[in-house]
């Protein structure tokens, strides 16, 4: 069941923000790490990295819960927004940032037969992150896992992977390939 | 990677220390024949800093003194430059950091301000400002490094 991966997956980020910070993930934890936990996500493509970086983005600043995040989505936020903050958000700057990783024991739960032989069924992968959380701390114990890959719970056809060891993720395993700086339309239409 | 010293360390440092600690610079970059430039920098004056935060913010001195837990008076002095803090420089660094990214997020003072005064829920409904200065400095941190890296669920 467990795999060992190298390839490049993606990250976007703020365009000042450190490219492999793990400290937003470290201090509010997410969906397979606890506060305190370090662990860097990434996304197997650009399309799955800037979904998320969106759907955040705009929750949390114009304060409209998103369930799912697509150009018909933003288009509903975008008309319920005043026009000239709208104009605004097209200023911000982030970063789409290409990452090489090479990671050992991963696990692979976006697969049905790796769900099947460990019974956990899909909706708990994308439902409440204290039952993924929980999850992952048997699997970590049973599998000496480094990382994760898993279903968006946004578009569950796009899989992340989440590096999950301390040793990896201080070692030279985990390079920026190349960084390019987006604007916020050019974001919304990596999602086209 | 870089060292960064002020004078007086430097000074105060053995020519074979410093060497040791460029070699091991040059070690952890991994190139055969790394360029190595010295550039000698004045420090921010933390007036500068401060003018900085109350750019971003968008409010008066006496909320800044507020937010950081000291009397106007101590403020005007950091200000000026005439006393650097002895204590409080954790929350000083906390939100100059916030600034940093609300001003990379939020580049236009509108938009920033729309932000700041908008009731957030992962802030008991406080908005981001009124949370500054009941204290929940971390909180806020918080809710600012999900909106530069994202959370991948």
């Amino acid at each position: 069941m467990l795999k060992s991966i190298k390839g490049e997956y993606y990250r976007i980020v703020l365009e000042i923000y450190p490219p492999l910070s793990t400290s937003g993930a470290e201090a509010r934890g997410g969906r397979w790490n606890k506060p305190g936990e370090p662990a860097l996500y990434l996304s197997f493509s650009k399309k799955g990295a800037a979904r998320e970086v969106v759907k955040h983005y705009l929750e949390k600043t114009f304060k409209i819960p998103l369930k799912t995040c697509n150009r018909e989505s933003i288009e509903k936020i975008r008309l319920k927004v005043p026009r000239e903050l709208w104009k605004d958000v097209q200023q911000t700057r982030f970063r789409v940032v290409r990452i090489e990783c090479e990671v050992e024991n991963v696990l692979n739960v976006g697969e049905e037969k790796t769900r099947k032989k460990l019974g956990i069924d899909i909706e708990k992968l994308t439902g409440s992150q204290e039952i993924t959380r929980k999850l992952i701390q048997t699997l970590k114990t049973k599998f000496k896992l480094e990382g994760i890959i898993y279903p968006s719970s946004l578009n569950p056809k796009e899989k992340h992977l989440c590096i999950l060891d301390k040793k990896v993720l201080k070692s030279g395993k985990i390079k920026k390939k190349s960084s390019t700086r987006v604007s916020f339309s050019e974001l919304i239409s990596l999602l086209e | 990677m870089r060292i960064s010293m002020r004078a007086r360390e430097f000074k105060k440092m053995k020519p074979r220390e410093l060497k040791q600690k460029i070699t091991k610079i040059i070690e952890a970059v991994n190139i055969s024949d790394p360029l190595i430039t010295i550039d000698v920098t004045a420090p921010t004056p933390l007036g500068e800093n401060l003018s900085f935060i109350k750019k971003v913010l968008m409010i008066e001195w006496k909320e800044i003194a507020e937010i950081l837990g000291v009397s106007p008076r101590t403020l005007q002095r950091w200000r000026r430059d005439e006393t650097t803090p002895k204590e409080k420089t954790d929350k000083l660094e906390k939100i100059y950091n916030i600034c940093t990214i609300l001003l990379a997020a939020y580049p236009t003072e509108r938009l920033r301000k729309y932000f700041l005064h908008s009731p957030e829920s992962s802030l008991s409904s406080w908005s981001p400002l009124d949370a500054l200065k009941k204290g929940k400095i971390d909180e806020v941190y918080q809710l600012l490094l999900v909106i530069a890296e994202g959370t991948y669920a």
